[in-house]
């Protein structure tokens, strides 16, 4: 017996050692010299001095706390938009619409994904501006007679966050609701069950998994944005990558950069655990 | 008592295709009634007509005298055992069997006293808290059964619920389904492909052929008196003959074989093997009697069946006969010829 | 047949060698300083293959600090981004004026460049293209607007919009009739001076639109209407001035605020050689003019006005009396951690309501 554990545990590390090394050389060794020099401070004749200052600094200066509980807060919301908005799409496509359709409109989303997150920006740009194409279609219909102030909003910020992230929500949704078997549904309604009954206590709970995966993609793709806050975001819109970028480039200050994406690492991390602790999801089932 | 459901020239089409035509039956309050048919001859359609999951084209289906026309299916006093059992993967055991009384909008302990007497019913307590996905075939089959029953529907409809098991377990259940709905008394509408379920189960049995009902009867009735040719031939084991010829006394197959019954145009010739007498004592009035060759014994205990040749047939044309097993015929050999009568009666003729 | 399939093979082979062997040149730069046009001129007349990365004043100096000043063999930083961060971190080498053909460029701008971007005695830049930023501004919605101080005129609320980076707050300075330049010697003031910009800022922020943050960004504010006076790059305003005549570049009466890109050399770099050809090759009259046509950023090519478009010529005598050329702030070189103070000021105003 413990002669077949010890010859099961040398094939596993055999098997095991090159991808964690792998992984080792890919991903965790270009952040290590970010890592370290996340807790080094310049001291004053140039020299590097071991310090938690840049952390600190995070905790003790609110621009840079709010910023990031502003962001993470914006983050969540369209997180949850995404969900609302493409939840119904999702379902439509997968047991609604004939597949020919859906397949025709799944390319339909993935254009955003084709043409860049810049283009798709100056896209919105284009449409929400005061003299835009919207406003312009609203005036000249006369549902309007001044131009709304869409574009340099919050409004088209989350738009243009939602519109590059809500593939990321569709898709795993989608291949969770793929496999549920029509007659669950037909089973609940046989059972006496309204509409709306059905989509709480068996539809959802079902994609539970896949709406788990896709949150954490749209959130981490959201509060690691730079573009559609910046762009469209409008002139309060300071989101915590901004000062991450500006640590870098503008200050040259990469020790307090690199706390920054490493606390940002560390907290969107925290936040993602704490909601799959909330609605008691466990992370191994996610994306099953 | 009465008929509980009438089901009125209901026919459906998709598009070109008729998947039920034009079938009418009603059944008994407390009755067992199987739909008999091979595998997309339009049960499961016709099923889900009765549920409210598809319109019927034609016709109307009444539940009490009551036309369901335009009801949905939550509304409808029925209950369906799905073909795929369409368990709730995310619910416990108990939750499964609740989740219809909770639509009932039933108090917490009245739902609990339900469930539980249900479970204990199909022998199921103590599997409360399980997973359904952590059941065997046979409990996942309970549980579907008992979360349909729990709601008292009028009828429940039961898709091939046994399809899914293997043979020892279908076996098994076969006879307790049957016991169970003596005991609770409700109706069940019970679909299969499988004849033997039907036979032993059911009060009355349908068998569907291409979407049309060929006949409706008891299971007694259906095997001793198939009505049609196609029901002869579906239901239960049956020698086949090809008939060529037939005049005011005999018909002749294919072979030249010569038997002697009256029925002009006849086309075809169904014997079943259990209706043959080996060696029948002479005199019965309404037997038939001629000899055949035994090719070969094919042995399979109670069910042992020879494989002979009409000797009469210019082209051997087979007939398998059983062996009842017992003493008489042990040395039974083959290329022994033998005498063999049939009762005029069961030389059944399309 | 066998042949044929072993001649093509050795041709290919040579080909591929020879493709190998040749020499590179990468140079990292502003997008319009190296046209494909005089690339090919180049590659042709000298047989070196050249790279082009396209970049700005941050992202160079990140890349370049980086690699410790590898990976390219000519760079284009601003000259006044040059010393602060030499010393800091030693990503060029001192130029070699001798290789340099001086002849060609404006005297008077070479030195002025020599002497921003020395360190020990060193200088670290050639000068190239030079431009300035002021305001673009829709005369016919705000005609009246001739200072940096429009940016906050609240008679333009809602119409105003600006980039949110260090030259605002110098621009801003100067429109509160301050001179941040004069006060480079002395952190403390600075600081003071910084803190008086951030508060006028934020206080007037309600009046401004959106800020800008990219050349395509900036001309499409003014371009479709959303705002009416924003501070702006000169050839910005001009290329924008073609499609629309109501909208201009406008030298602000407090003084429009000049920029001069250079050459330098990064530490490890390759090929210096090939760089110094490259900076001879584009400093010709010839090619300088071509520059300044297509983009419309002046040159520091001495000989380049012979071959300049009269339309350019236009574009620069409407924006600019005598008075204003001379009125232009040059940029001087930043001293070390100014930009740390500008930053937060920046992210402060930014993150305000
Ligand atoms: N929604 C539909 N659209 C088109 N054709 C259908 C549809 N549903 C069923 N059919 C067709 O109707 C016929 C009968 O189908 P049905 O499901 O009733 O068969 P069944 O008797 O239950 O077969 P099985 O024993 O295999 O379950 C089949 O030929 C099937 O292809
Ligand atoms: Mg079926």
């Amino acid at each position: 017996m413990s002669m077949e554990r010890k010859g099961f545990n040398v094939t596993f590390y055999l098997l095991i050692i090159p991808v964690l090394l792998w992984l080792f050389i890919l991903i965790v060794l270009p952040h290590i010299d970010l890592f370290v020099s996340s807790f080094q401070v310049e001291a004053d004749d140039g020299k590097k001095v071991f310090s938690f200052d840049n952390y600190l600094a995070f905790f003790k200066q609110q621009i840079y706390w709010l910023t990031f509980v502003k962001t993470a807060a914006y983050a969540i919301g369209v997180t949850i938009l995404a969900f609302v908005i493409t939840f119904p799409i999702a379902f439509y496509l997968t047991k609604v619409t004939s597949k020919k359709n859906a397949s025709f409109l799944i390319l339909l989303l993935l254009i955003p994904l084709w043409v860049g997150e810049l283009v798709t920006v100056y896209g919105w740009m284009v449409l929400l501006g005061d003299h835009g194409i919207i406003n312009h279609l609203l005036m000249s219909v006369g549902i309007i007679d001044k131009p709304m102030n869409m574009l340099y909003t919050n409004f088209s910020m989350i738009i243009g966050l939602l519109y590059m992230s809500m593939l990321f929500m569709v898709v795993p949704v989608m291949s969770t609701l793929e496999s549920l078997d029509d007659s669950l549904i037909e089973a609940a309604s046989d059972l006496g069950a309204s509409k709306f009954t059905i989509f709480r206590r068996i539809i959802i709970p079902y994609a539970m998994p896949g709406i788990v995966s896709g949150a954490i993609i749209v959130f981490m793709l959201v509060i690691g944005d730079y573009l559609a806050p910046n762009i469209l975001g409008g002139k309060s819109s300071l989101w915590f990558t901004e000062q991450i970028y500006n640590q870098f480039l503008q200050t040259f200050n990469w020790n307090q950069g690199a706390a920054f994406g490493f606390l940002l690492l560390m907290l969107s991390s925290g936040i993602i655990w704490v909601a799959l602790k909330l609605s008691g999801q466990k992370l191994d089932k996610v994306g099953s | 008592m009465g008929n509980i459901l009438e089901v009125k020239n209901v026919s459906k089409y998709f598009g070109d295709f008729t998947a039920v035509k034009d079938v009418d039956f009603v059944v008994e309050e407390g009755g067992f009634f199987s739909i008999l048919g091979s595998s997309g001859c339009g049960k499961t359609t016709l099923l889900r007509m009765i549920a409210g999951f598809q319109h019927e084209s034609e016709g109307d289906i009444l539940i009490r005298g009551k036309s369901m026309k335009g009801i949905p299916p939550e509304k409808r006093p029925v209950n369906i055992v799905f073909q795929t059992l369409a368990l709730f993967p995310m619910m416990n055991v108990y939750e499964n069997v609740a989740f219809g009384l909770q639509r009932k909008k039933m108090s917490k302990p009245e739902i609990e006293a339900l469930v539980n007497e249900m479970l204990s019913r199909v022998g199921l307590n103590g599997f409360e808290t399980k997973n359904v996905t952590e059941l065997s075939g046979g409990q996942r089959q309970r549980v579907a059964i008992a979360r349909s029953l729990v709601m008292k529907p009028e009828i429940l409809l039961l898709d091939e619920p046994l399809g899914a098991l293997d043979r020892k377990l279908r076996e098994h259940m076969k006879v307790e389904l049957k016991l169970l709905q003596k005991e609770i008394g409700t109706t069940f509408i019970y679909i299969t492909h499988d004849q033997s379920e039907a036979l032993v189960m059911s009060d009355k049995i349908a068998v569907m052929h291409q979407g049309v009902f060929e006949q409706i009867a008891t299971p007694r009735d259906l095997y001793r008196n198939p009505k049609t040719a196609f029901v002869a031939g579906f239901v239960g084991d049956s020698n086949r003959f090809e008939i060529t010829q037939s005049n005011a006394e005999q018909l002749i197959t294919e072979g030249g074989w010569k038997i002697n019954k009256a029925h002009e145009g006849a086309k075809l010739l169904f014997i079943r093997p259990e209706a043959l007498i080996l060696n029948p004592s002479k005199g019965g009035e309404n037997i038939e009697t001629f000899s055949v060759t035994i090719k070969t014994i094919l042995f399979d205990g109670s069910n042992t069946k020879l494989s002979t040749t009409v000797d009469d047939s210019s082209s051997g044309e087979e007939l398998l006969i059983s062996l009842p097993q017992n003493a008489e015929f042990e040395n039974l050999k083959e290329g022994d010829s033998i005498l063999v009568g049939i009762h005029k009666d069961d030389l059944k003729s399309y | 047949m066998i042949m044929k399939k072993v001649l093509l093979g050795a041709i290919a082979l040579a080909l591929t060698s020879s493709v190998m062997a040749q020499e590179t040149l990468k140079i990292i730069t502003w997008k319009g300083y190296a046209p494909k046009a005089l690339v090919k001129e180049f590659e042709k007349e000298t047989g070196i293959k050249v790279k082009v990365t396209y970049s700005n004043n941050e992202e160079m100096v990140a890349k370049l600090r980086a690699t410790r000043g590898a990976g390219f063999d000519l760079a284009q930083p601003s000259q006044d981004r040059i010393t602060a961060v030499q010393k800091k971190y030693k990503i060029y080498q001192p130029i070699d004026y001798g290789k340099v053909k001086t002849d060609q460029l404006i005297t008077s701008m070479l030195d002025a460049v020599k002497k921003n971007t020395g360190v020990d005695g060193k200088g670290y830049g050639v000068p190239h293209v030079y431009g300035t930023t002021g305001m673009i501004v829709n005369k016919k919605n705000a005609p009246d607007a001739k200072d940096w101080s429009d940016l906050w005129n609240p008679k333009y609320k809602g119409k105003i919009s600006y980039r949110l980076k260090r030259p605002l707050l110098i621009a801003t300075a100067f429109g509160m009739g301050e001179d941040p330049f004069a006060l480079y010697g002395d952190k403390a003031a600075y600081q003071k001076l910084i803190d008086k910009v951030e508060k006028k800022l934020i206080e007037t922020k309600p009046l401004v639109k959106n800020y800008w943050t990219s050349g395509d960004t900036q001309v499409e504010i003014i371009k479709s209407g959303d705002a009416d006076v924003i501070s702006g790059w000169d050839a910005k305003g001009w290329s924008v001035h073609k499609t629309n005549p109501d909208i201009d570049f406008i030298a602000p009466k407090s003084g429009a605020l000049g920029w001069i890109d250079t050459f330098a050399i990064p530490a490890k770099a390759k090929n210096i050689e090939g760089a110094y050809k490259w900076i001879n090759f584009m400093m010709r009259p010839k090619n300088g003019a071509a520059i300044t046509n297509a983009s419309n950023y002046g040159t520091a090519s001495k000989g380049a006005p012979e071959f300049l478009d009269a339309a350019i010529k236009a574009d620069f005598e409407r924006s600019f009396t005598k008075e204003d050329i001379d009125n232009i702030k040059w940029h001087p070189p930043v001293p070390d951690g100014f930009e740390a103070i500008e930053a937060k000021a920046l992210d402060r105003i930014k993150s305000a309501k």
